[in-house]
């Protein structure tokens, strides 16, 4: 099998190298690493990696030159992942990013890194056109108090189905998570979009998308 | 004591002594004028010293002052003085009159700042000066002006050619008098039509005195054919003109103050933004990088089969991630980057997403307000927030943000128990918000609700 390719951007020199350390460490492939959006999109346009992995906040503003920069890359190379890393994850730049890009797009906090295993898997996850949503920005929008919750009639299993979902977890990945069979997952998925007062849409980007926009809203 | 309260103190006690000697109606302005000069002009060197318009002032009010006893003593046949002195002093009340005259059109002319408005007029005063030296020098040599101020004492000089000398004065002193009193009136009007907005309001003061004044001489002309009750009303303006200086002075101090709290917190603001920025730049990145480090090593202890050393590094690890967390959290408290990033809607649907009650958030700004303004609106939410949640057993928070052209407003409300204070938080604040120029309103009755309301300006 040949190795995933990863294009790095990051101002934080030290992290960039670190982080470029062990993603060749846990079998990627790095073809470059640069400082600010406008290098990526150079870099990415002349040799489309499989997955970029972008600081959100990079010279010379330190906004959201990350969100730029994504957008960018997906209108010159459309079938690259795209996941973007931040010291602060924040509900507006998820619902954003499930706006502005149909798919293979990530959204975690930089903290992540720190465990390989679920980090490696995650790059993986968005090479392959899937969606990954930080599991702390979902666990706070879950937690978020409502007024006449409706979350108060999902059952704890739904709950749990519900929170990987927003996590970004397709079904496959939700019935090898959770030991249940994707029928059963696609049970629960029905119930708890009938109970939310949702409609299903068969995209998982839209899913997740739904399901952000309702805890947010 | 100071030069100028010597002065003052001089020119009332001159007006004293002439008011001893009786009232004379025809004289009693000049001694009003030179009170109401002397206690303007001491009165704003008290608060401004070396307020160049105040000192014109001291200086038209001992002149004046010198005049009014003159003329007490020269007019008064009982005056209790010999003979050669009720003579002199009645000439010194007599003959500075046109330089007199000049003076005061002179604090006319530099009102409020003691200035001509240009150069232009300076050369009018001085043309102004010399007429006014002639025709006074005229008056000091010869008896021409005398029995218009009603004087009974004699000339104390005998220089020949009194008649020529008379026929002279009562042609040049009309024609000189009506163009000084053209001059000044143009010399205000080009400053009232070039003033700027500050000056403008002085300069109401001034013109509104001069109006009255104006106004009960043509009315006292045309009721009695007296121009006294008229006279009698000049040392209102001096009056008017020194309210119109302390005031400004007021204003611009107000004005000074303002900026200057402005200032504070804007550096503030910006310092804080530094330290936030150096935070994550520096070691925000550090710890990712270093539980990068010890995610490599419990990686390395699981490969060898080392679960010992795994779960302690795992242990750190932990340990690492939390604190971490506390680190992004207090740098988010000094200064919220999602403003500067995304704009105040964003960050303000970052406190409602953390907030412990439910939030209703409606943010209507169109157009963005000064990074000052916006970080005040973010504090001021998230300080509420946190007081909601602490205090108020409240089961519902209402956040709304209104931009309208010139200010940005602030409510927030919730349904809890009330009786919220104004403690450390709220407090400062309040006086950050007072700072920026805004207003701060709580409203929290025992079991009705909290609602503040905040409003700053955006300009």
């Amino acid at each position: 099998m040949t190795p995933l390719r990863v294009a790095l951007a990051d101002d934080a020199v030290l992290f960039r190298e670190g982080l470029a350390r062990i993603l060749t460490d846990a079998g990627f492939e790095m073809v470059g690493q640069v400082g600010d959006g406008d290098a990526l999109v150079r870099l990415v346009a002349a040799d489309p990696p499989d997955v970029a992995v972008i600081d959100l906040r990079m010279p010379p503003t330190h906004s959201s030159e990350g969100l730029e920069a994504a957008a960018a890359i997906r209108a010159v190379a459309p079938g690259v992942g795209l996941l973007l890393l931040s010291q602060y994850v924040e509900a507006h730049h998820a619902l954003r990013l499930m706006t502005d890009f149909e798919h293979g797009v990530g959204y975690l906090l930089k903290d992540r890194v720190s465990d390989l295993g679920v980090f490696g898997s995650d790059v993986r996850r968005v090479a392959a056109g899937e969606v990954v949503i930080d599991p702390e920005l979902v666990r706070r929008l879950v937690a978020r108090r409502r007024e006449d919750d409706p979350l108060d009639a999902l059952t704890e299993r739904e709950r749990a189905v519900l929170t990987l979902m927003a996590e970004g977890l397709s079904n496959t990945a939700l019935s090898a998570q959770l030991h249940l069979s994707v029928k059963t997952i696609e049970a629960h998925v029905r119930r708890i979009f009938d109970k939310l007062g949702l409609r299903l849409d068969d995209r998982e980007h839209r899913r997740v998308l739904a399901v952000l926009a309702f805890l947010r809203s | 004591m100071r030069h100028p309260t010597v002065l003052a103190a001089v020119t009332v006690a001159l007006v004293v002594a002439g008011m001893l000697l009786g009232v004379q109606p025809d004289n009693l302005h000049n001694g009003l004028l030179a009170l109401s000069f002397a206690a303007v002009g001491d009165f704003v060197l008290r608060r401004r010293p070396g307020q160049r318009e105040a000192r014109l002032f001291l200086a038209a009010g001992a002149a004046e002052a010198v005049m009014f006893l003159g003329r007490q003593v020269g007019a008064d046949p009982a005056a209790p003085l010999p003979g050669w002195a009720a003579e002199w002093l009645g000439w010194v009340g007599i003959w500075p009159l046109p330089l007199v005259l000049v003076l005061v059109g002179a604090t006319v002319m530099c009102f409020p700042d003691g200035r001509f408005p240009g150069r232009l007029w300076r050369d009018a005063f001085r043309a102004m000066t010399v007429a006014a030296a002639v025709l006074a020098a005229t008056s000091a040599l010869w008896p021409v002006d005398y029995d218009r101020a009603g004087l009974v004492v004699d000339h104390p000089l005998g220089v020949p050619g009194a008649s020529s000398a008379s026929a002279f004065f009562d042609v040049a002193q009309p024609v000189c008098f009506t163009a000084f009193q053209l001059v000044w009136l143009a010399c205000v009007v080009t400053r009232c039509l070039t003033a700027a907005p500050g000056e403008a309001r002085q300069l109401r003061w001034l013109v509104a005195a001069v109006a009255l004044s104006v106004l009960v001489l043509v009315a006292g002309l045309a009721a009695s054919g007296s121009p006294r009750a008229g006279l009698l009303t000049v040392p209102l303006i001096p009056v008017a003109a020194g309210v119109a200086i302390v005031e400004a002075s007021y204003e611009s101090l107000v004005r000074e103050v303002r900026s200057s709290a402005k200032r504070v917190v804007t550096a503030q603001d910006e310092a804080r933004r530094r330290i936030e920025r150096d935070l994550h730049d520096g070691a925000q990145h550090r710890l990712v990088v270093l539980g990068m480090e010890l995610g490599r090593l419990v990686d390395r202890a699981e490969t060898v089969g080392d679960t010992e050393l795994a779960a302690s590094a795992s242990a750190a690890r932990a340990q690492l991630l939390a604190a971490t967390a506390e680190l992004r959290h207090l740098a988010r408290g000094i200064h919220p980057s999602v403003l500067t990033q995304d704009g105040l809607a964003s960050a303000l649907g970052t406190l409602a997403d953390a907030s412990p009650i439910p939030v209703h958030l409606i943010v209507d700004d169109a157009e963005p307000a000064s990074p000052e303004v916006e970080a005040t609106a973010y504090f001021v939410v998230s300080e509420a927030l946190t007081n909601a949640a602490r205090h108020s057993h409240a089961s519902q928070v209402s956040v709304q943000v209104r931009r309208t052209r010139s200010s940005l407003h602030l409510d927030v409300s919730d349904d809890g128990g009330g009786g919220a204070v104004p403690d450390g938080g709220l407090q400062g604040l309040s006086d950050r918000v007072t700072s920026l120029g805004g207003r701060f309103t709580l409203t929290s009755p025992p079991g009705d609700g909290t609602a503040l309301a905040v409003e700053l300006p955006c300009r």
